[in-house]
This record gives C-alpha cells, sequence and structure tokens, in this order.
C-alpha cells in the first residue's frame, strides 16, 4: 500500500513516522482481511482528500447525515455485521471520514424507524419490563408528540390568551407591570 | 450494534433527530439508553437544562444574523413579528439535524436606544422591551433542532408584538432536558411558570408531567384565574381544581409561593399566590403554616421589590413546622433607574438587588426560628442551577 493511502490512518501514521524506513509488515490485529481490503479500498479513493482537522467536529456540517456523496453511498452499501467492523476498523485505525460514513449511514438506517423496527434491524434484546417501557414511553411522550398537533395546542392557548388579553388590556399589563409600576 | 463503543453510539446517536433521538433511543434497550443520557457533550448523566445567551442587536442586525445561521426560524424584514415555521422545521427534522451543543439566542428589539446593555441592563431591556423572548417559552411549544430553538406554529404570538420584534433565532443550550433549570434568562420562565400558568411552561420544565393538581390561585387578576384555567386545561385535560372557590382576587403582584407535594409526574400545586405588599399589609402575614399540612417541601419563589423599605415585609412569612426543606428563590427587579418614579418611590435604592441575599438570610433565619427541621435554602443569581431534582 502507497504510503499516501497508509496515511489516511492516523495511527498506521504515527506507527510509521515511529518505525521509520522499513520493509516490516505493521501488524493491524483488530481487524480481518476482509475488512482490511474494503478499508484500503476507501483509503485509496479518498487519498487525496485533505486530512480532517481536529477542530472538525465543531463544523455544524458534520454532524449532518445526509450529506454523503455517490461514491461513499455506494461503497458502505454492505450488510450489517461488515458495516459495524468497517466501522471498528476506522475506529482503530484512527480514519475519521470514514468513522463518519459509517456512523452517518447508521444513523440514517435508525431514522424514520420504529424502536421495534429499529431493534430488529440490529439485532437489539430489549431488556426492558413491559412496565419499564411503558414509563419511559411516558417520560419522553413530550418528544413523541405530533408536532401538528402540540403546534395546534400552542395555537390555540396562544389566541385564548391573546383574545382574553384584547377583551381585557388591563391583563395585559399583568405582563407589563414592571414598566407601568415605574 | 451492541458491540460497538460507547462513544461511537454516541457519535451515532448525535446525528439523529431529537425526536428519534429522544423518544425511540431510549426505548431500545438498557444500555442504549444510558449511552442515549450521555451523548450529549457538555451534558454528563443526561442532567440537561437551558442556558440563554442573549445577543442583544438590532433588528437589521439581527435579521442579517439570522440569516446567517440559516436557522429554522423564518424571519422576513418589514413584519418580523410573524412568520411561519412549521415546513422548515420539517425540512430540518428529515435531514437529521442534531439537537446538542450550543447554539445561540438572537433578541432582536426594535432599535430604541438602550440605556444600558450591561447584564442589569439587559435584564431590564427583557423586562421592557423584548420580554416577548421569554413569553415564547411559557405559550408555545419550543423544540430545539440542530442549533436553533423553534418557536411552533404561527399561532406564536409574535403577530401581537408590533413594535417589539422579539426573536430567539436559537438559544445557548449548552444542557437541556428536565430536571434542571439554569437561570440567566429563566427568571421570566420561572415567573411565567407561576404567573401565567401557562401549560407549555410547566412541561417545558417538568415534561414528565400528566397531572397537575391545582388547588388554589391567589390573583391580583380576575382574568388571570381564568386564563390560568384556560391554559391548564388544554395541556391537562385530567388536571383537578380541588378548591377552585378559594380563588381570591387582590390587587397586583410582588410576591408567589408555590407549595407542591411532587414535581414528578404528578405535579400537585397546592397554592398559587400572587400578592402585593399592600395585601400583606392588609391580610397579615401569609399563613404558609396552613399549607404545610400536605408535605415537607416548599418552593417559595419571591421577587424582591426593589424597594428596601419594602424588603422588611418579606420575612413576615411564617414557616409551617411541617416544612422541612425549603428552596428560595429570589430574583431581583432591577430597574431602570432613569426612569424610576422617585416622587413615588423615594427610597428606592437597591437597583441591582444587592439586598437580596439580606432578606434571603431573613428568610432563612426566621424558617430555622419556626421549627423547621431542614432549613435548606438557596438564594439564587442569574447563572446558578436551581436544581429541581432536589425539591
Amino acid at each position: 500500500v502507497d504510503k499516501e493511502v497508509a496515511d489516511r490512518s492516523v495511527l498506521l501514521k504515527n506507527m510509521l513516522e515511529d518505525v521509520g524506513e522499513s520493509d516490516k509488515p505493521i501488524p493491524l490485529p483488530n481487524v480481518t482481511g476482509k475488512v482490511l481490503k474494503k478499508v484500503i479500498t476507501y483509503c485509496e479513493h479518498h487519498r487525496n482528500d485533505p486530512l480532517p482537522q481536529p477542530d472538525d467536529d465543531l463544523d455544524d456540517t458534520k454532524r449532518r447525515s445526509d450529506d454523503i456523496d455517490d461514491w461513499d453511498a455506494d461503497f458502505i452499501k454492505v450488510d450489517n455485521d461488515q458495516l459495524f467492523e468497517l466501522i471498528l476498523a476506522a475506529n482503530y485505525m484512527d480514519i475519521k471520514p470514514l468513522l463518519d460514513l459509517g456512523c452517518k449511514t447508521v444513523a440514517n438506517m435508525i431514522k424514520g424507524k420504529t424502536p421495534e423496527q429499529i431493534r430488529e434491524m440490529f439485532n437489539i434484546e430489549n431488556d426492558f419490563t413491559p412496565e419499564e417501557e411503558e414509563q419511559i414511553r411516558k417520560e419522553n411522550e413530550y418528544v413523541s408528540l405530533p408536532l401538528d398537533d402540540s403546534m395546534m395546542l400552542g395555537g390555540i392557548a396562544c389566541l385564548l390568551y391573546y383574545s382574553l388579553c384584547i377583551a381585557n388590556q388591563s391583563g395585559c399589563q399583568h405582563y407589563h407591570r414592571w414598566a407601568s409600576e415605574s | 450494534m451492541d458491540d460497538l463503543p460507547t462513544e461511537i453510539l454516541r457519535q451515532i446517536f448525535r446525528l439523529l433527530p431529537p425526536r428519534t433521538f429522544y423518544g425511540k433511543i431510549p426505548l431500545l434497550s438498557r444500555t442504549m439508553r444510558e449511552v442515549a443520557r450521555s451523548a450529549l457533550p457538555g451534558c454528563p448523566n443526561g442532567e440537561v437544562g437551558v442556558k440563554w445567551d442573549n445577543l442583544i442587536i438590532s433588528n437589521e442586525e439581527g435579521i442579517e444574523l439570522v440569516d446567517e445561521f440559516d436557522s429554522a426560524l423564518d424571519l422576513e424584514e418589514g413584519e418580523p413579528e410573524r412568520f411561519t415555521l412549521e415546513r422548515r422545521f420539517e425540512s430540518i427534522e428529515r435531514n437529521g439535524h442534531v439537537t446538542w451543543t450550543a447554539a445561540r439566542a438572537v433578541v432582536t428589539w426594535d432599535g430604541r436606544p438602550a440605556a444600558d446593555i450591561s447584564p442589569s441592563g439587559l435584564d431590564l431591556l427583557c423586562r421592557e422591551r423584548i420580554c416577548e423572548g421569554f413569553r415564547i417559552m411559557s405559550t408555545t411549544p419550543v423544540v430545539f433542532v440542530h442549533d436553533a430553538l423553534v418557536v411552533g406554529g404561527s399561532g406564536n404570538g409574535f403577530e401581537w408584538m408590533v413594535q417589539r420584534q422579539a426573536k430567539f433565532a436559537a438559544a445557548l443550550m449548552t444542557q437541556c432536558e428536565p430536571r434542571r433549570v439554569k437561570l440567566p434568562g429563566l427568571v421570566f420562565l420561572e415567573e411565567f411558570y407561576i404567573f401565567d400558568g401557562s401549560a407549555s411552561t410547566l412541561q417545558t420544565i417538568f415534561p414528565s408531567v400528566v397531572e397537575l393538581h391545582l388547588e388554589s390561585v391567589v390573583s391580583g387578576h380576575d382574568d388571570y384565574v381564568a386564563r390560568t384555567m384556560s391554559f391548564l386545561l388544554l395541556k391537562f385535560p385530567n388536571a383537578s381544581f380541588l378548591v377552585a372557590d378559594e380563588f381570591t382576587i387582590t390587587d397586583t403582584i410582588t410576591n408567589s409561593i408555590i407549595q407542591s407535594t411532587s414535581l414528578e409526574r404528578r405535579l400537585r400545586v397546592t397554592h398559587v399566590w400572587e400578592t402585593k405588599n399592600d395585601w400583606i399589609a392588609a391580610n397579615g402575614p401569609v399563613p404558609i403554616r396552613d399549607l404545610g399540612k400536605h408535605d415537607s417541601n416548599l418552593l417559595v419563589l419571591g421577587e424582591v421589590f426593589p424597594n428596601i423599605s419594602a424588603l422588611g415585609r418579606i420575612p413576615l412569612l411564617d414557616f409551617s413546622p411541617m416544612v422541612q426543606n425549603i428552596h428560595l428563590h429570589f430574583w431581583n427587579n432591577a430597574y431602570n433607574l432613569a426612569e424610576w418614579d422617585h416622587a413615588k418611590f423615594p427610597d428606592y435604592s437597591d437597583p441591582f438587588g444587592l439586598a437580596v441575599p439580606k432578606v434571603a438570610d431573613g428568610i432563612i433565619k426566621a424558617a430555622k426560628a419556626h421549627g423547621c427541621k431542614l432549613a435548606t435554602s438557596t438564594y439564587l443569581r442569574s447563572g446558578d442551577w436551581l436544581d429541581l431534582g432536589q425539591i
């Protein structure tokens, strides 16, 4: 593998810098040959990309999951097992763009699914009791409210409130009492 | 997926839309729930609160800033008081923006010269000119999406805010979730929690509340009672108003007292009192002793009138021996000295609430003198945490 390609991995880059010029193979015990081959394919394709900067995490665009280019989208079309292996390999080899790609792919798979579908897709065992599950659902139902319903309620509340304000202007002064007192 | 390291799972979850993040991930499994709780940077253990960082700028600058952020809010120059958000919100959800880290609050006002933009001047501005921004919090559902605070619906009240164009394009949300509330601008949130009885505000602070038991409201405004009831009924159809006939009409408001037996799923507010010093003078000390029959927790939210002579009346509060934990939250009512009616209130001498700690101390002493077993009290300054979990 070209050094330029190997340098996409921070782990390999640091090891190569430490070892210097050498023909000795570098062991990667946590990565299978099949996955490594896939990783190398990714690194070869992205060999000329700018290296990620430490403050890239602060970039809003990095927090989006819908900005995957066509080649990457095609590259990452693998089964779940291989996807997670790729993520683990990217994490181990410190290849941030590949790790981001894997995370975004998993996030995209989760979006729009019900908890049951997510569990089934990723073989996650539901270890909650029915009572616990119901409790958690209720705890989080404020974010699960259909948006239109919650907005409608807010709208009704506002209209009601301001109707009351108009009906009795002094009521509005309630909220501006500091100004009126002074 | 269970085999992925926690940090990678967090990284994945941060990419999810808020409703998925909060509404679905915690349901997957115990492990996933725990990971999600710690997924937001700066929010260990899922303890999240809301911190507001208000940028006070002119309308024009505000619009530019909002445009720069490409925020969820749609603001049109010329009539910034009206905007509709649903469509863009859906777009943001669809695109998977994330609810985490710091965002910014942009408050615009009508450009009138501000007397003072120091922190206390900000307070003044919030009260007199841009309190609409806080009112949004209390009257409409709010959703944090990515770096934006999304205010729901076209009925968000801005259409009534001519000349007072306040807008939150986003919030500086370092931490956000129930149970802990950070106070910078939240004096108003707190206040509306009491004063307008807004169910939305209640649920902002206590999102798990599904039942509200409100026993009585003592108010200085006749329509306030009706308005409170209307709000609460909208959001809490199962709310019970146990002694509604105790509603008392007084004058205006300076102090409020809430006693609750639980701030969990069932919020039981036994009394919401709005009183004025005149009312206290006419009716004597507020008989908290009678309120302490139900529970040992008392949350006192007090607004300290910036009139030193009035401060002496606050320690008139009489504490119940049943009260074990007292949580005091005072905020100062900073006035603009230039606008203060010195003829009417000649002894105004505490514009920045410097006397507040003394008042708090006085109440603490009074509480101890009346046999409070554990008189734990806090005087919360702007920026302090009011930890609702301890109440």
